[in-house]
């Protein structure tokens, strides 16, 4: 932010630490200096009547859940002030402290996040300077490419069963920031899992296939996606594919910042409603105490969509809290219970479904 | 103190405040809003955790079952993380564990190491 006497003596140039540039965003100079204007909140039933052209238009959100839960309404507002001829858009994430977040693409113009100490300042700013009829002026400045030509890999494990037949348990081990609830938990719960089921005496009926996946957060990258076009002759023999993601995660209350005693409720996703599947989920909750929501659906967002080819069974329980894809998902939110209940449950689960069979798992199929 | 001294002195602590840009009377800096923090510690939690989930609930029958411990999953938590954090320290803005780049590569060779370790077989990046 430009600093500029009328503002107060001693009104310096700012840098606001917690901008991140939203995917896509593109700046052929890069660098643009030009006014702000707000433009409310993404929420608002339309675009207030102002002026944007040639301006930088800051638009905020405030999201119940993480940033993710707002993009549709924050992109596509960011592209209509695009084509209303603002030169960029700054979304400020209302969510506590001052962290990077790293969602939404595609608004047309160059497009920046900020995070909530970050956005308050801006739009306490803007609101004063515009009470005084000042201009509030930003310098944002990006250098970004776009690269070809890299590699992204799975690592893969075969625990082999009494049958040929094989359930992939995968988990992702990419992320953004230290994301330890996305996915470092499903991740380590993939490699306890390997542990358990390869000692002879868990042998599982069914033969299980261990991916950690090279995730789905890169373009052009997508490790379940790449791993059934290169296995063909493995992915032929599978019956059901179950993935670890978001799964230890303390819940985090977005309106007073701090944690339940407990894990975040999860979404159960059967894809293919196979009541068979169904009711060891039911079973394993109750056994373990594992914390899913009771409804269970065949939503199944994520890694899984990557292994949609295979027409099987697809299977998991996720979340994605306040802290997703934000610099705030770090170690401290995992909760240590949680991650065992997680993998009892799983373990529980895998070991039933591998000696369910293959017509009551896919029963329509 | 004499009239004298008294006054220079008043005239000096107006004259230090002026030069520090808090004139009597004049706006602060930035409308007086306080500046915006740096960025929050992108290792620690910037919510608060004051409170423990319960124990696992563990059946009897599985209370041998160790490699399913929560403590014994933390450390490869903390172990994968730590990639993400190496990635950090390399000085890379946007990091992270983002495949196409070392960081997620050290964590698939990390991944597969454990695989081979635990006994199974096929292993391969």
């Amino acid at each position: 932010m430009l600093g500029n006497i009328a503002f107060g003596v001693g009104s310096r140039d700012l840098v606001l630490q917690s901008a991140v540039p939203a995917s896509g965003s593109m700046m052929a100079t890069g660098e643009l200096t030009a006014e702000l204007v707000d433009v409310g909140m993404t929420t608002d039933a339309s675009l207030p009547t102002v002026e944007v052209r040639g301006k930088v238009a800051v638009q905020r959100l405030h999201p119940a859940a993480g940033a993710f839960s707002e993009r549709r309404k924050t992109v596509e507002r960011a592209q209509e002030l695009t084509k209303r001829g603002a030169v960029a858009i700054i979304n400020i994430v209302e969510q506590t402290g001052n962290m990077h977040v790293r969602d939404f693409g595609n608004c047309g113009a160059p497009c920046f996040n900020l995070g909530g100490a970050d956005g308050s300042f801006l739009h306490e700013a803007l609101s004063r300077a515009q009470a005084m009829g000042r201009p509030l002026t930003i310098r944002l400045q990006l250098t970004a490419e776009k690269l070809s030509g890299l590699k992204g890999h799975n690592a893969i494990g075969v625990v082999s069963g009494k049958s040929r037949e094989n359930i992939i348990v995968n988990a992702h081990a990419d992320g953004w920031y230290d994301a330890a609830g996305d996915n470092a938990d499903g991740s380590a719960v993939l490699q306890a899992l390997a542990r358990h089921f390869a000692k002879l005496e868990n042998k599982p009926e069914r033969t299980l296939i261990f991916v950690a996946s090279g995730g789905h957060h890169s373009t052009g990258l997508n490790g379940p996606a790449n791993f059934v076009r290169m296995n063909p002759t493995l992915t032929a023999a599978t019956v059901m594919v179950l993935n670890l993601e978001h799964i230890a995660q303390f819940r985090i209350r977005s309106d007073t910042w701090k944690i339940d005693p407990r894990e975040q409720p999860m979404n159960f996703g059967i894809d293919n409603s196979s009541p068979a599947l169904i009711a060891i989920g039911k079973r394993g909750v109750e056994r373990y105490g594992f914390n899913l929501n009771p409804e269970f659906g065949t939503s199944v967002a994520g890694d899984l969509g990557g292994y949609a080819p295979l027409s099987v069974a697809r299977v998991q329980a996720i979340h994605s809290g306040p802290m997703y894809h934000t610099s705030g998902d770090v170690l401290a939110t995992i909760s240590v219970p949680g991650l065992e209940r997680a993998a009892r449950f799983y373990a529980y689960f895998i070991s039933e479904a591998a000696k369910t069979p293959r017509e009551q798992i896919n029963p329509t199929r | 103190m004499t009239k004298l001294p008294m006054r220079l002195f008043i005239t000096t602590v107006v004259a230090l405040l002026m030069s520090c840009g808090i004139a009597l009377g004049a706006p602060l800096a930035w409308f007086g809003l306080p500046l915006p923090p740096p960025l929050s510690n992108p290792h620690w939690p910037v919510v608060k955790i004051d409170q423990l989930a319960p124990p696992a609930i563990v059946p009897a029958e599985e209370s041998s079952y160790r490699e399913l411990q929560g403590d014994r999953i933390l450390k490869d938590v903390k172990t994968i993380v730590g990639f993400s954090r190496q990635d950090f320290d390399a000085g890379h803005r946007a990091w992270g564990r983002i495949t196409g780049f070392p960081a997620a590569q050290a964590t698939i060779e990390w991944a597969a190491k454990q695989f081979k370790q635990a006994g199974l077989q096929d292993v391969q990046v």
